[in-house]
C-alpha cells in the first residue's frame, strides 16, 4: 500500500510542480476559481458539523438555541435613517 | 454612445459611467441599474461608511444641475465628493496597497450579511484622502444572489492586491512594476515563474501562488465551472466570511514581512554626514518661515525623502509627498496616518513621471496632468542635482516643468558641484553639468521665477523662495 501512496504523491507533485501555459484570454481565473470551490466544499463540511454540534448541545441545554447567525436578524447599526 | 460617454473616465461598467464637468465628478447610472443603485445608496451600512469617510460621499443631482452633455442620458446622475489628489495604484507603497486591500475586505465583509457584495475588487476602486484609503467606486456594490457561496471578485482581489504584495514581500518587486495595470494586476502564473521553486518550498505560498498557478495550467484546456449549487443563506455567509478572513490573514502576513525590511533612504536622515546640526536647523527654519509666509493650501514635495519638510508644509494645508523610494514613502505614510497629517505620500520619479494609462491613455491621467496648476507651493529640496545628474534633465527643463505645477511659489535648494553628495553621484563628471554652477543656476531660476528670499547655509548650499513669473 505504502509504495502506491508514494507513487501517487510523486505523480501529483510532478504534475503540479510546473507552470504550464494557461491561455489568459480563455480564463485567467480558472485555478483560483477551482480552489475557491474546494474551499467552499470544506467550509460546507465545517458548517454542517458546526450546526450538528449546536443541535446536539441544544438538546441538553435549557437555554433556547441561539439564532443561527447574526446576519439572520437585524444587524446592529442598520436602522434606516 | 454620446460624446460625453465616449470621453468618460470610467466606461467599462455597463451599469454606470463617470464624467468630469466644471470640476464636478458626475456618476451617470443607467436606467436598468438605477433602482438597485438607489437602494444601495440608501442602505444604512453605505450611509454609515459615507459618514465616516471610508466611502466616497455621494448625492443625487437635481435635474437642473445635470451637465449639458448628459441631457439625453437615460438614467440618473449622482455627484461624488472630490478627493484632493487622484493617485494611481502604481504610485502606492506596498503598505498603502495593503491598507486599500484591507478596506476592500472590510467593506465586503460588512456588505455580506446584508445581502450585498462587491462585484469587483481592484485598487482602481480606491483613492487616498491624505493617508486614508477611500472606496470610490459605488457601482461595484451590488445585490448578492442568495445562497451563492463564491465571491466573483476573489480572483481579481488576489491578482491586484494579494499577489503584488507577495511579490513585494518575497521578491522585493515594486508595486510600480506589478500594478501597471490595476485592473488585471499580476497573474498567479507570472508570480509562480518569478518565485520559481520557492513557491513549493514555503508552505505559506502554496494556497496563494503555487496551487492556483498549477491548476490554471492544468484546467485551461477545459471549460471550467464558475458556479456552485446554491446553499442556505447561513451557509453561504459562513463560507464567504471564511474566505474574506483568509484573504485578510494573507494580506496581514505580507505586511509584517515587509515591516522587517529597511532601506538606504530610511537610514538617510539619521546618517546625514553632509548636514551639520546648524545647517539642518537653518534649513528647517527657512522652510518653516517660507511655509508660514506663503500659507500654501496645497504643497507638492518633490523628493520628500522621510517627509520632515512635508510635515512642516502640512501645518498650512494638504501635501503630496513624492519620492522615488517605496520604503521612504511607506515611512511617511505610516507617520501621516498615525498623526492624522494631511499628507498623501506617493512613489514616483519626477524625472520619469507616471504616464497616462488605460484605454486611449484616458483612464488614468499622467502625474503631470494631475498636478498641473494644482499646487501653491512646490518644494525641491536637494533634488535638482539628482534629476540633473541621475536622470540627465537640464535645470532649465526642471524649472519649466515646475512652473506648470505651482500656481505661486517654489522653494528650491541649490547644491553646489563641490558638495560631497553632488560628487558622490557625478563621480568625476562634474564638468558636464555647467548649469549646476551657481551663477547659471540662479540665471535659469530667474527666467521662470522671481526670488523673494534667499539663504546661504554654512555648508555652501543655498535655499531660494521664489514666486512664479506671470505668463
Amino acid at each position: 500500500m505504502k509504495p502506491l501512496i508514494r507513487k501517487l504523491a510523486c505523480a501529483c507533485a510532478i504534475s503540479l510542480a510546473g507552470v504550464g501555459t494557461a491561455a489568459a484570454y480563455i480564463d485567467p481565473g480558472t485555478g483560483s476559481m477551482l480552489l475557491q470551490m474546494m474551499g467552499a466544499a470544506v467550509a460546507g463540511a465545517i458548517f454542517y458539523f458546526r450546526e450538528l454540534r449546536m443541535k446536539v448541545v441544544s438538546l441538553f441545554s435549557r437555554r433556547p438555541p441561539p439564532a443561527a447567525r447574526e446576519g439572520d436578524e437585524a444587524t446592529p447599526g442598520d436602522e434606516p435613517r | 454612445m454620446s460624446a460625453a460617454l465616449a470621453t468618460s473616465r470610467s466606461f467599462r461598467d455597463p451599469d454606470a459611467t463617470l464624467i468630469e464637468h466644471d470640476g464636478r465628478l458626475i456618476r451617470a447610472v443607467r436606467g436598468h441599474a438605477l433602482a438597485a443603485f438607489r437602494r444601495m445608496l440608501a442602505h444604512p451600512v453605505v450611509c454609515r461608511w459615507m459618514d465616516d469617510g471610508r466611502l466616497v460621499r455621494t448625492r443625487p443631482v437635481l435635474p437642473v444641475e445635470v451637465p449639458p452633455q448628459l441631457a439625453g442620458f437615460e438614467g440618473e446622475c449622482f455627484e461624488h465628493e472630490r478627493i484632493p489628489f487622484v493617485s494611481q495604484p502604481s504610485e502606492w507603497a506596498p503598505e498603502m496597497l495593503a491598507a486599500a486591500g484591507s478596506l476592500t475586505l472590510q467593506l465586503a465583509a460588512e456588505l455580506l450579511p446584508r445581502g450585498l457584495e462587491l462585484k469587483d475588487a481592484t485598487p482602481a476602486n480606491i483613492l487616498f484622502r491624505d493617508a486614508e484609503p477611500v472606496f470610490v467606486d459605488l457601482p461595484s456594490i451590488v445585490e448578492r444572489r442568495p445562497g451563492n457561496r463564491l465571491w466573483v471578485a476573489r480572483h481579481q482581489f488576489e491578482t491586484t492586491f494579494l499577489l503584488p504584495l507577495i511579490a513585494a514581500a518575497e521578491a522585493g518587486l515594486p508595486v510600480a512594476w506589478t500594478l501597471q495595470n490595476p485592473v488585471a494586476g499580476l497573474s498567479h502564473e507570472a508570480l509562480a515563474r518569478i518565485l520559481g521553486a520557492r513557491r513549493w518550498l514555503k508552505p505559506g505560498l502554496w494556497r496563494p501562488v503555487a496551487l492556483p498557478a498549477a491548476l490554471a495550467a492544468k484546467a485551461a484546456g477545459g471549460a471550467a465551472a464558475s458556479t456552485l449549487a446554491p446553499v442556505s443563506e447561513a451557509q453561504a455567509v459562513f463560507t464567504l466570511e471564511r474566505g474574506l478572513k483568509a484573504l485578510q490573514a494573507q494580506v496581514d502576513k505580507r505586511i509584517s514581512a515587509m515591516a522587517k525590511r529597511s532601506s538606504h533612504w530610511r537610514r538617510y536622515t539619521s546618517a546625514r554626514a553632509h548636514y551639520g546640526s546648524a545647517d539642518l536647523e537653518a534649513k528647517r527654519r527657512f522652510v518653516a518661515e517660507a511655509v508660514a509666509g506663503t500659507k500654501p493650501r496645497r504643497t507638492l514635495d518633490i523628493g520628500a525623502n522621510t517627509g520632515e519638510f512635508s510635515e512642516i508644509a502640512a501645518t498650512e494645508g494638504e501635501v503630496v509627498a513624492l519620492d522615488i523610494d517605496e520604503r521612504s514613502v511607506a515611512a511617511i505614510w505610516e507617520r501621516a496616518r498615525e498623526k492624522r497629517l494631511p499628507i498623501l505620500p506617493l512613489v514616483g520619479n519626477f524625472g520619469r513621471p507616471t504616464p497616462a494609462l488605460g484605454w486611449r491613455n484616458r483612464e488614468l491621467e499622467s502625474l503631470l496632468g494631475r498636478a498641473a496648476e494644482g499646487f501653491d507651493l512646490v518644494l525641491m529640496l536637494a533634488v535638482v542635482h539628482h534629476l540633473r545628474v541621475t536622470e540627465g534633465v537640464p535645470v532649465a527643463e526642471q524649472f519649466d516643468a515646475v512652473a506648470g505645477i505651482t500656481r505661486r511659489h517654489l522653494l528650491v535648494e541649490y547644491v553646489p558641484v563641490t558638495d560631497p553628495m553632488f560628487a558622490a553621484i557625478a563621480r568625476g563628471r562634474e564638468p558636464l553639468y555647467g548649469d549646476c554652477q551657481r551663477p547659471e543656476f540662479e540665471a535659469t531660476l530667474l527666467r521662470r521665477f522671481q526670488v523673494e528670499r534667499k539663504h546661504e547655509l554654512p555648508n555652501g548650499r543655498v535655499l531660494y523662495l521664489a514666486r512664479r513669473r506671470a505668463g
